[in-house]
């Protein structure tokens, strides 16, 4: 059923809730996973907010995180399989002159630390996406979209055990990636 | 936000006592998403404190979930929404590729090699039945009809299997947060080495502003759990209306905690700064700190409008026992009193609890004021603080339940619980021996925060 001519209104409020609550990180995960595709990233997320509508009526709302993300991962592997069969004529722009990935937290903040943190922004992406995709499918789902092990192992169809490995795993690779900004953080 | 019902899956079986740095290694990174038993996460700290290249690794995927947490939420563009609505009301559908989940290429080369082994060895087998049954002299034009079934087969048989894979199951999923309330509080650099300081300096003396010093001792770290607390849950904040009540009264980005000497995103770190120690030490004292307060404006307002000074009276006492009552409740829970300022406090917290429903009972009909008034003060004349300023508070931490667990396993409102850490805020500002100078509570992103912040301001 693609409709929902009479939905709830109290669905219909927490799925507005839901869309506010999940669009940025929707499109922040799709954004990793595609990597040099990344443009494609908010499509993806309204894709996937999209096909949630359409089936408010057959998911619970508890699951609605889970299978949002499950859906987006879908929608990303999608892109990347038509991508390699797509000729890319054009040199890519992103390459070049790649613009931040989220605005920066404060203007507020002074230009030396902002810098630093800029800097910081980017060795942690770049070290994300040197992540091979399992590695890092399971960090992004675990650590920066918060799911628990058993959402991340629904929405990847992988056992509980590999979930956990995968995560400890690509955190001490990440660790590896991150060490110089690791010392230099404020926490520590 | 590991859901209670699915954690101590397989780790649970490893012994404590036996953990080698291999396993320890391992289990760390389960630990800080809170997915341990206690005993075990109890183990593994133990030998973390014990152990410096396990600390190390301890400590570096601490710094990395910090710096992860710390980075700026992914934003969308401004007309996303008017977009997905206009694609909602054009009866736009789903795109196709959304629920298919795509086949990894090895499994689709198992599957097809599966569904050729399959078509070979039905071909196979009926070639043999067909051997068999088959006459001798056979006309040509009859051989399709035998042959047919097995084509069939073979060409069917892939197809069978493929189209059974995307099934999708996706029911009963848990959707609490995980982080937001199964994340550790992550000690700083400088909390760590605090903490292994005072492990090995037993004594430590604090001395909140204008207040004599208590004298604090903090027992050993890792001290084993009394009977009573090893029965609890490791993680009481596990209760959805929790999570509920929270969610509905923090706003994001809002710091409700008066105020903030040091800016927000001077700390982008959103994590936990806090030592329970100190935080336990500052509620003791932000109680002591507010029974004063309250037998001064008992005093001070005794020349006052009977309803004012009741008005005024009240609000202190409100404030006095919201402390009192946290203390109770995170007594066993997440710190032990010493039994006399366990028995102090008690009565304390009666003695209040009979003030504020005098006051209510004022309020609600408006007479007897005078006759009331009377009977507050004459209550809170038996408050005794001094005793308890010179009597020794033992603070016993219990490792399987983090502050930010215990309070909301609490239960208590969250109003209460922003009265209490102003209170904390207030007791503990200027005091030169509490490196904590600040407690904030907000809930960026809906979720409940807690934050020391240790060192002075510049």
């Amino acid at each position: 059923m693609e409709t929902n001519t009479a939905l709830d209104p109290l669905v219909l409020a927490a799925y507005k809730r839901a869309v506010r609550e999940f669009a940025g990180p929707l499109k922040g995960f799709s954004a990793r996973v595609l990597g040099p595709d990344a443009e494609w990233a908010e499509d993806v997320s309204q894709d996937a907010l999209l096909a949630l509508y359409r089936h408010l009526h057959q998911i619970p709302e508890h699951s609605w995180k889970p299978w949002l993300y499950r859906v987006a991962r879908n929608l990303c592997l999608d892109r990347l399989r038509r991508r390699k069969h797509r000729p890319r004529n054009f040199r890519d722009i992103r390459d070049d002159d790649s613009p931040e990935i989220a605005p920066p937290t404060s203007w507020t903040q002074r230009p030396d630390i902002r810098l630093q943190d800029k800097e910081t922004q980017e060795a942690l992406e770049k070290a994300i996406q040197e992540l091979s995709p399992k590695f890092r499918e399971v960090y992004l789902l675990c650590e920066r979209q918060e799911l628990s092990y058993e959402q991340a192992a629904s929405v990847l169809k992988i056992p509980l055990k590999t979930v956990s490995t995968r995560l400890f795993r690509a955190r001490k690779k990440l660790i590896k990636a991150m060490q110089p900004y690791l010392g230099d953080h404020p926490h520590r | 936000m590991t859901n209670g019902n699915h954690k101590h899956t397989e780790s649970s079986s490893k012994n404590p006592a036996t953990l080698s740095c291999r396993e320890t290694q391992a289990l760390i990174s389960e630990s800080l998403d809170h997915r341990l038993q206690s005993s075990l996460d109890r183990g593994l700290r133990k030998h973390i404190f014990s152990c410096p290249p396990c600390r190390k690794v301890y400590q570096d995927l601490l710094a990395l979930q910090a710096l992860v947490k710390g980075q700026p939420e992914d934003q969308v563009s401004p007309d996303f929404m008017e977009v997905l609505e206009r694609r909602i009301a054009s009866g736009e559908g789903t795109p196709t590729a959304a629920l298919d989940s795509p086949i990894p290429l090895a499994r689709k080369l198992k599957l097809f090699s599966s569904g050729m082994a399959t078509a070979a060895a039905l071909l196979l087998s009926a070639w043999l039945v067909l051997d068999e049954i088959t006459p001798p002299p056979i006309k040509p034009e009859n051989a399709p009809i035998f042959v047919q079934p097995g084509n069939q087969k073979m060409a069917m048989t892939p197809g069978k299997i493929f189209s059974s894979r995307v099934s999708d199951n996706n029911s009963n999923i848990g959707d609490i947060n995980r982080r937001s309330f199964f994340q550790d509080s992550p000690m700083s650099q400088k909390v760590f080495q605090g903490t292994m300081n005072s492990i090995n300096n037993e004594k430590l003396s604090a001395d909140a502003e204008g207040f004599p010093s208590i004298p604090y001792s903090r027992s050993r770290r890792l001290t084993p759990l009394s009977k009573t607390s090893a029965k609890t849950t490791s993680s009481p904040g596990l209760q959805p209306e929790n999570l509920e009540k929270f969610r509905r009264h923090f706003q994001p980005h809002t710091t409700p905690l008066g105020e903030t000497p040091f800016a927000r995103t001077q700390f982008p770190g959103d994590m936990d700064l806090v030592d329970p120690s100190l935080f336990a030490l500052g509620l003791f004292k932000g109680t002591l700190k507010s029974l004063e307060d309250l037998k001064a404006n008992t005093q001070r307002f005794k020349h006052f409008p009977p309803h004012k000074a009741i008005q005024e009276i009240l609000k202190s006492a409100q404030e006095a026992r919201d402390c009192t009552s946290l203390l109770l409740k995170l007594d066993r829970r997440l710190l032990d009193l010493n039994p006399a300022n366990g028995t102090w406090l008690k009565k304390v917290h009666h003695q209040l609890q009979k003030v504020t429903e005098l006051g209510t009972t004022i309020q609600s009909d408006g007479k007897g004021v005078r006759d009331s008034l009377q009977k507050i003060q004459l209550l809170l004349k038996d408050i005794q603080t001094k005793d308890a300023l010179k009597s020794r508070v033992t603070i016993r931490l219990k490792f399987e339940s983090n502050l930010r667990d215990s309070l909301l396993g609490t239960g208590m409102p969250p109003p209460s619980l922003q009265r209490v850490l102003k209170v904390i805020s207030r007791a503990s500002d200027g005091d030169p021996e509490t490196p904590s100078s600040s407690f904030f509570l907000f809930g960026g992103s809906g979720e409940l925060r807690i934050f020391v912040l240790h060192g002075k301001q510049k």
